[in-house]
């Protein structure tokens, strides 16, 4: 097993402080089970939230005292050992990029939170446009006519044959998406 | 009526047009899914999920089936001929199948992967209707206690075989198991962890789960990376030779190992076709007749793979349909398409429905010979769309997931669920704490907890009672079992020695 740096066990006190304070909150969950019956709505939750706080502690003990990181499962065992005897799989090293990460998840919850406003149509044709050239795709035209075509498509596809009522927006954008609608003959 | 004249009414009913359309979409796409870079087959799998609401839901199921089954054979071609393994349980015919490939005889490998596909695929099919019955008279007699003690053996067993680190797949496990306590509770009507906030009232929607953490969370992963999919080359020829019968004959026990291997780790939740890949392979490295050569390009090192990945597939529906409870990720999201149709998996369902089941059982015969068949003549196509530029893909495969969650309830709030899995599938990708585990809890935790209240408001709150009993009984102690080997295992060959050293 490698040896684990401090930085690794962030996410187990993450999880340690939100689970204990969500097993905190989980004592003001109606007490219905009190006196006759020992067991109320509180108690599978606390015992999940129990059972994640002391896997964490465990995790925590033998990464900051005894610099050794969690096991691994049997079978996965056996998966590395032999990829590792078959000199396993080339793996390129992997980059991150947080300004990138970011634009995407704001872009993705931009798009949730414009899509009750603007429309499906409108909103899809700006999120792939953008998303495919903040994607690293730079070919305009190309770009230009995926969102296009695949905004009609998903509306045809969505709208005609699995009959979801996919958002129209409001204003201005409500009459170009009914026009639209009109245009691809969905209704 | 017996099991082989339901299976013939399965047979007729596979060949109504509307099932006999969703079977061939269900082909299509799974090929397609596995050949393309960035989607995985569970990703696949879920993303099609939003094309069955408005089918019945035996066409609706037989279109997920086929995408699985034929999910396990789709990605070979790219690992053969492109050193690009679909899907990681294609990993193994890297080793075999590409070194063949690469000796001049890619049609040949192609040729073995195609017999082992079929092979397996017809056997695992076979196997799972004959066991499946008897499975389910047997299950009927199971009690709350019972099925507690089942979904405890397939939540371990998920995070004790399968998991790359144990805390971090029961961290998973437990988070899922948490967002199904949200919202309120089902025994006493209290609300639980709202805070005052009505998207939560109604409790989170175990398919924004599904689609949020598996769908999107891995396309932010590759957004983040740039979508940097090695360029294809199309330096071999897509053709198939396949072997010839006495070929095939010489390697029965390599057939008989793999096969074997296929079906138990499919019957146990968590070992998948991925761990049923390398396991095949490694036995065959220590057993297999030609276990020298093995890694030269050699027919062996293809087959035994591809047979346990394949036959694994059935091995898998059999909990699903008998007991309700998926063992792996793309069966955890074929029995979301039974719940969304109001069709609880369980045995009763041999009764109530028995039509459907043999209908899926069938169709999944009609996937085996429909995936061989594509495999063979229309592979060249398919192989084209590897030419697709992945962010591409990508940008459609977050607008399927938003129009999928969305179309579950009609509901836009939905769309916030899924962004909000989506960053936590990312952040689990990231921190290497797997999906599955999370998406089993969330699935299986409400029946967790009702069979647990159940059984002790029953039993006057003994707990004792999931120990004293015949079937709970034994499958708890199976499933302290299947927990307690990798810890001590681990235990004694790492961690003792650790805090040895650490006194010293």
């Amino acid at each position: 097993m490698d040896k684990p740096s401090r930085k690794d066990t962030i996410p187990y006190f993450i999880v340690l402080g939100i689970a204990g304070f969500l097993f905190w909150e989980a004592g003001s969950i109606g007490s219905m089970g009190s006196a006759d019956r020992a067991i109320g709505p509180n108690f599978w939750p606390r015992l999940i939230l129990g059972l994640a706080m002391c896997v964490c502690v465990f995790e925590l003990v033998f990464r900051w005292f005894f610099d050794m990181q969690g096991m691994g499962g049997l079978l996965s065992q056996v998966e590395q050992q032999v990829a590792g005897e078959q000199g396993g799989v080339e793996e390129e090293p992997v980059e991150y990029h947080l300004g990138r990460l970011l634009t995407g998840i704001g872009l993705t919850l931009a798009y949730v939170w414009v899509l009750p406003k603007v429309g499906f149509a409108v909103a899809s044709l700006v999120f792939i446009a953008l998303f495919i050239w903040l994607g690293t795709y730079r070919k305009t035209k190309v770009v230009a006519l995926v969102s296009v075509l695949g905004t009609l498509i998903l509306m045809f596809l969505f709208m005609k044959v699995v009959y979801v009522s996919l958002p129209l927006g409001t204003g201005i954008f409500e009459t170009i998406s009914v026009k639209l609608i009109g245009l691809l003959g969905i209704r | 009526m017996d099991i082989f004249s339901q299976l013939a009414a399965g047979f007729a009913n596979v060949f109504v047009p509307a099932n006999l359309l969703a079977l061939a979409i269900g082909t299509v796409a799974g090929m397609l899914v596995a050949v393309l870079p960035g989607l995985t087959l569970v990703m696949g799998v879920v993303l099609a999920l939003p094309f069955t609401y408005t089918l019945g839901v035996t066409p609706a199921v037989i279109l997920l089936t086929a995408m699985y089954i034929t999910g396990t054979y789709g990605g070979a071609f790219t690992a053969i001929l492109f050193k690009v393994p679909g899907e990681p349980l294609d990993v193994p015919l890297l080793w075999d199948g590409w070194r063949m490939a690469q000796n001049g005889r890619p049609a040949e490998a192609l040729g073995w992967t195609l017999f082992a596909a079929f092979f397996a695929g017809i056997l695992t099919v076979s196997a799972m209707v004959l066991m499946a019955v008897p499975f389910a008279k047997f299950a009927l007699k199971f009690d709350a206690p019972d099925y507690f003690a089942i979904i405890v053996f397939g939540l371990t067993s998920v995070v004790a075989l399968g998991g790359a680190s144990l805390t971090n797949a029961f961290i998973s496990m437990f988070i899922g198991l948490f967002i199904a306590t949200i919202g309120v509770d089902e025994t006493f009507g209290a609300e639980r962890f709202v805070f005052g906030v009505p998207l939560l009232a109604d409790g989170v929607e175990y398919l924004t789960v599904m689609v949020g953490a598996y769908g999107l969370g891995e396309v932010l992963v590759r957004f983040e990376q740039g979508f940097k999919t090695a360029p294809m080359s199309m330096g071999a020829k897509v053709q198939t030779k396949l072997p010839k019968l006495v070929d095939a004959m010489r390697m029965r026990a390599t057939i008989a190992r793999s096969s074997l291997i296929g079906l138990l780790c499919g019957i146990v939740p968590g070992a998948g076709a991925t761990i049923a890949s390398f396991v095949s392979y490694g036995v065959e490295r220590q057993y297999g007749e030609h276990k020298g050569k093995l890694g030269s390009g050699i027919p062996e090192g293809i087959v035994a793979p591809q047979i346990a990945s394949t036959a694994s597939v059935g091995g898998h529906m059999v909990p699903l349909l008998v007991l309700g409870i998926p063992g792996s990720g793309a069966t955890a999201v074929i029995l979301g398409a039974f719940l969304l149709h109001g069709v609880q998996p369980g045995p009763q369902i041999f009764q109530t429905q028995p039509l459907m089941v043999y209908t899926l059982f069938a169709s999944m015969f009609v996937a085996v010979f429909a995936m061989c068949l594509l495999g063979y003549f229309a592979i060249k196509p398919l192989v084209r769309v590897l030419y697709f530029p992945e962010a591409i893909t990508s940008a459609y495969v977050v607008m399927l997931c938003f129009i999928g969650a969305f179309a579950a309830r009609n509901n836009l709030t939905d769309l916030w669920m899924v962004g909000l899995f989506g960053v936590i599938g990312y952040l689990f990708e990231r921190f290497k704490f797997p999906i599955a585990p999370m998406i089993l809890g969330c699935i299986l935790g409400p029946t967790a907890e009702r069979t647990f209240q159940t059984t002790m408001i029953s039993f006057q709150n003994d707990w004792t009672i999931f120990f004293q009993r015949p079937v709970s009984g034994t499958v708890m102690l199976l499933a302290a079992i299947a927990l307690g080997v990798p810890v001590i295992k681990a235990w004694r060959e790492t961690y003792i020695p650790a805090i040895r050293r650490g006194r010293k």
